[in-house]
């Protein structure tokens, strides 16, 4: 991750981290952030909704 | 012949062990032929001993379409017997030798077999574009792995070299087979993950979810991105494959209901390609006899300029393809190269269990970002303590230029405000194909530089070596600076050395075991670097830095990429 400028490594890319990968978010234009890897494009609540989504005692329902 | 050169092939697999598998052949054959296409038809030896097949397989080849061997078996000694038993099978039921073959497990030695015993074959299918680790390490549904390495191909056909069948050879060392893709794939989903997820075979795309029963429109994207194509390559080539199976009810692999299949299968011809009135059906056949006609033996340079067309997100690929190297820019990181392989060095391999490779028969690379995440090609700018890494910033590519000699990307200018000045940095690329490999870099750098402030424009070429996504020995490749009283050399030993020389002309790596070299060269001589990496750091660097000062005008810093084979 040496390639990314400190100062700008704010969220890792909530799609790559469902496929456990790591990868830092670059703000890009529009106010969205971008993924240098995958294709994902987003607002910061995007990014916090990618997070939640991860979570998995919110995401797998198991009815206990 | 049309004039417009937009190629479509479809190939047809007859699987009578599936339910209704001869059945539902008949319907893929009479859905291309109600919209005027031909087919090439691939079948197994097996299926030759049934009478009804081969009664059919003849009206259709009255009707214009191509009979292919279907050949699956694995490369070593006793292939040959395989492939003449098969060959023997086909002229008995048909009167004469196939012109095409199927037959993607099948290297080198074996092409070459062919090719010298059966001279009528001239088209073969023999690759899946980057299909290799993300499919070996998702693909669990066959109850086994899929263990099909074949990264680091071109996307499109091509003249595979006698040496290795997944390398386009250079004319007079190549095999007269022409190596077709089993399908064409999605250019930047293929690269970020499975190749076999975002392919022009319907059960593809139903199997990763990008169409559906309510959303079909990726498919309508698909083949547009390839006409589209048609801007940077004198031709554009489209294949289809369909196995009959995958129209059965039975067990399959993808949850939409199974009757969706014919219906987007015939949106190809009804909505698709019934949109471009210029496109030509080809036979694998009549394919590989017009590229010839076109450009003799030649694997000419090829360009594909691929936008996302799942998310919209505006990332852009640009690939570069031809005989001596592939290479793919990234207008997403400031038009860094993130992946580099070196054709001209021809290495020699082939899968097999007689070979010393085995399984793997991806072609290596000298970058691969996402296997080795550090690799790359990219460029640095400082003024003082303040750096700007073009790789963190988006770009376009603006135009693609080419002739004869050359073929040449330019990008978008980017901007740079700095504290202290602004500057607008253009990357400009050209390929020149007189040389062995000869890759001119052009930073066209302007702006006004403060009084007494120097711009550093630093070259860096971040390299590795492998296959996959495991590191491999760089052991024994040498690194070396050129251009002072004495070379500064470095035999890779992990133990991560650098090396500095002002005034050097080039940094070079050399690999012996493969007996070529890899050259970065400044326009004027400046000051250049090699790195070694150590054992947790599995790279070599080359680097160079020019300073400027003042004002700049369209200021051009020259930096040369250059990969030579032969004595070093």
């Amino acid at each position: 991750m040496e390639n990314i400028n400190p100062s700008k490594r704010n969220y890792r890319c909530p799609w790559c981290l469902k496929r456990e990968g790591e990868v830092w978010l670059l703000p890009g234009k529009n106010g969205l952030y971008r993924c240098i890897r995958c294709c994902f494009r987003g607002t910061i609540a995007d990014i916090f909704a990618g997070y939640e989504a991860l979570k998995p005692h919110r995401s797998l329902k198991t009815g206990k | 012949m049309k004039d417009k050169n937009l190629f479509v092939s479809i190939v047809h697999v007859p699987e009578i062990h599936h339910e209704n598998g001869w059945e539902n052949f008949l319907w893929l054959q009479n859905c291309a032929r109600q919209y005027g296409a031909k087919a090439t038809i691939g079948v197994k030896k097996e299926l030759l001993s049934e009478s009804f097949v081969v009664e059919q397989l003849l009206d259709y080849r009255k009707q214009g379409d191509e009979i292919a061997l279907l050949l699956n078996i694995e490369q070593n000694e006793e292939g040959k017997s395989t492939i003449d038993n098969g060959f023997a099978a086909y002229k008995k039921a048909f009167g004469e030798y196939p012109a095409s073959v199927l037959s993607s497990r099948q290297d080198a030695p074996l092409w070459k077999y062919i090719k010298e015993k059966y001279p009528e074959v001239t088209a073969g299918i023999g690759f899946a574009f980057e299909e290799g680790d993300h499919v070996y390490h998702g693909h669990q549904i066959f109850n086994r792995e899929w263990m099909d390495f074949c990264e680091g191909t071109p996307w499109w056909p091509f003249w595979p070299s006698a040496q290795n069948k997944q390398c386009p050879g250079a004319p007079g060392n190549n095999i007269e087979i022409m190596n077709f893709p089993w399908l064409v794939r999605d250019m930047i989903m293929s690269f970020l993950g499975r190749d076999d997820f975002y392919s022009s075979e319907i059960g593809d795309l139903l199997r990763s979810k990008v169409i559906d029963e309510k959303d079909d429109s990726y498919l309508k994207r698909f083949f547009e991105a390839y006409a589209k194509q048609l801007k940077y390559n004198p031709y554009s080539f489209y294949l289809v494959l369909q196995e009959s199976g995958w129209l059965s009810p039975g067990p399959k692999v993808f949850e939409e209901p199974h009757e969706l299949y014919k219906v987007l299968y015939e949106k190809y011809f009804s909505e698709i390609f019934s949109q471009y009135p210029n496109l030509s059906y080809v036979t694998l056949s009549e394919y590989s006899d017009w590229h010839k006609k076109a450009f003799n033996m030649e694997n000419p340079p090829t360009v594909c300029v691929w936008e996302d067309i799942i998310y919209d997100s505006g990332k852009q690929y640009v690939w570069y393809q031809d005989d001596k190297a592939r290479l793919l820019f990234d207008a997403d990181q400031g038009a860094s190269i993130l992946d580099l392989r070196p054709y001209i060095a021809n290495i020699a391999k082939y899968r097999g269990s007689d070979s010393k490779d085995l399984w793997d028969g991806s072609y290596p690379f000298l970058i691969q970002s996402f296997h080795r995440c550090n690799s790359g090609h990219k460029c640095e700018l400082r003024i003082g303590k303040e750096l700007y890494r073009l790789a963190e910033q988006e770009c376009r590519l603006e135009n693609v230029l080419r002739t004869e000699e050359s073929v040449e990307f330019i990008f978008e200018p980017i901007l740079w405000k700095a504290p202290n000045a602004e500057l607008s940095v253009q990357t400009h690329y050209k390929i020149d194909r007189r040389k062995d490999f000869r890759l001119e870099i052009n930073r066209i750098i302007k702006g006004t530089l403060p009084q007494n402030e120097t711009l550093r424009v630093k070259e860096h070429f971040t390299g590795c070596w492998g296959t996959d996504s495991h590191p491999v020995s760089l052991k024994g490749i040498m690194l070396s600076l050129k251009g002072g009283e004495t070379d500064e050399n470095i035999e890779y030993a992990y133990k991560a050395r650098t090396n500095e020389m002002s005034g050097a002309s080039s940094a070079e790596v050399i690999f012996p075991e493969y007996n070529f070299k890899l050259s970065l060269v400044p326009e004027e001589k400046c000051s250049c670097f090699i790195k070694e990496g150590d054992i947790n750091h599995n790279f070599y660097e080359l680097g160079c830095e020019r300073e400027l000062h003042g004002k700049l005008v369209n200021e051009a810093v020259k930096t040369i990429i250059f990969l030579q084979p032969g004595k070093l």
